[in-house]
């Protein structure tokens, strides 16, 4: 397989993999059950896959100065926080902070994600 | 909810601090060179062991490793150019056991002279490179009638003209991008060579031999040490400088196509979507 596109499969799976985990966590702990748990699940694969996706992208082809691309990287993540939010909103019977919920599973996520990167480099 | 607001900003504000860390360059954890670092200096070039040698916690200290011959070192910084810190290890190394490998500096202080400033961008395409000059000098024009203008893939990136580490590999895909260069050099047989930096999926920085950008071969037997004058490459295929160890991340770079991620990410999207609004509309069924 051409590197760049089993850096991107690797990118997505694992990174998808840890969303999951850690989200589904955040969920468990904040009450959620059942078909709550499945909404969370879903709407994680709905939207973590195209934020990677626009990570990568935005990382390798924009040149990217440092700033930029945390810049960048912080409008996808608010995008991200947004679109679950509103999918929560939708199932108000299960989710009664959809705001507040989108925002915690979102930075547990991002933080802890940040914190296993920095691992890995150390 | 201001609440949240604010454990959200704190996350952000310490993930970026976390980012900058990674940025952070390494330094050798031991007290001789936290006494001595000022007496030190920098290095970050590449030794080679002439016999089996041993690892010191401190210059003349105790032995606490070793290193066998023909293997590959960075040093971090020499002290009083009798002793080296190793590079991403604790330990120290007397320089009399090693030998250092010529290098790209080595490269520049050689052939000052003979480096050209120029400005130019390597096209990466679909199936395609080509090499596109913004500013070409006068005395680097016969040599760059003999470049290709077009090639396949893949275009490498050497260390230094002559050298036999390809530093990074360009691979072919479905996105268009550039790379771009700066220098240019002249070798001896006429030919040209382009040298790259920037970043592209990473940092690239070497010499492109324009004639052959797809080469594998080193162009000409070039000097493997520092230290002495002849080319001592064996077969002209010199693999006494093991590959990979600078920067040799064999990204393909831009190679990648992303047109079939992307419609495998719309496609998961798509069902995701589908199976949610479904599982809407039962629940209403079912709530009413």
């Amino acid at each position: 397989m051409n590197p760049f596109l089993r850096f991107l499969v690797l990118s997505l799976s694992i990174s998808l993999g840890l969303t999951l985990a850690i989200e589904i966590i955040g969920a468990l702990i904040a009450g959620k059950r059942g078909r709550a748990l499945v909404i969370v699940l879903l709407v994680n694969v709905l939207t973590n896959p195209p934020a990677v996706l626009a990570s990568v992208c935005i990382t390798g082809l924009l040149f990217p100065l440092p700033a930029v691309e945390k810049l960048c990287i912080l409008a996808i993540e608010a995008a991200v926080v947004c679109v679950e939010a509103l999918v929560y909103r939708s199932w108000w019977e299960y989710f009664w902070h959809p705001w507040r919920l989108s925002l915690a599973l979102n930075a547990a996520s991002f933080v802890l994600g940040t914190l296993m990167q920095l691992l890995i480099l150390f | 909810m201001k609440k949240f607001m604010l454990i959200w900003l704190m996350t952000v504000v310490l993930a970026l601090c976390a980012g900058a860390l990674a940025d952070v360059i390494w330094i050798p954890m031991d007290s001789f060179y936290e006494m001595h670092a000022s007496e030190c200096v920098k290095s970050g070039r590449r030794y080679e062991a002439r016999s089996d040698m041993n690892i010191y916690d401190q210059p003349d200290g105790k032995v606490t490793g070793s290193i066998k011959a023909g293997e590959a070192v960075y040093l971090y910084c020499t002290w009083q150019d009798s002793w080296g810190a190793l590079d991403w290890k604790n330990g120290w190394v007397r320089l009399s056991d090693l030998r250092r490998y010529y290098d790209e500096d080595d490269f520049y202080a050689e052939h000052f002279s003979q480096i050209f400033t120029v400005e130019g961008a390597l096209l990466l395409g679909e199936d395609k490179v080509q090499i596109k000059w913004n500013y070409m000098p006068d005395e680097i024009k016969d040599a760059a009638g003999a470049q290709v203008s077009e090639a396949s893939y893949p275009a490498n990136l050497w260390a230094y003209p002559g050298s036999n580490m390809i530093r990074r590999s360009f691979g072919s895909g479905g996105v268009s991008s550039s790379i771009t260069f700066n220098s240019a050099y002249v070798d001896e047989s006429g030919a040209l060579w382009l040298r790259f930096s920037g970043y592209l999926y990473g940092r690239y920085e070497g010499w492109m031999y324009a004639s052959d950008l797809s080469s594998e071969t080193p162009r000409f037997v070039g000097r493997i040490y520092a230290d002495t004058d002849e080319a001592e490459r064996e077969d002209g295929k010199g693999e006494k400088v093991p590959a990979g160890v600078t920067g040799a991340n064999g990204n393909g770079g831009p190679g990648g196509s992303l047109l079939l991620p992307a419609v495998a990410v719309a496609g998961v999207m798509l069902i995701t979507a589908a199976l949610l609004i479904v599982m809407r509309r039962r629940t209403r069924t079912q709530g009413a």
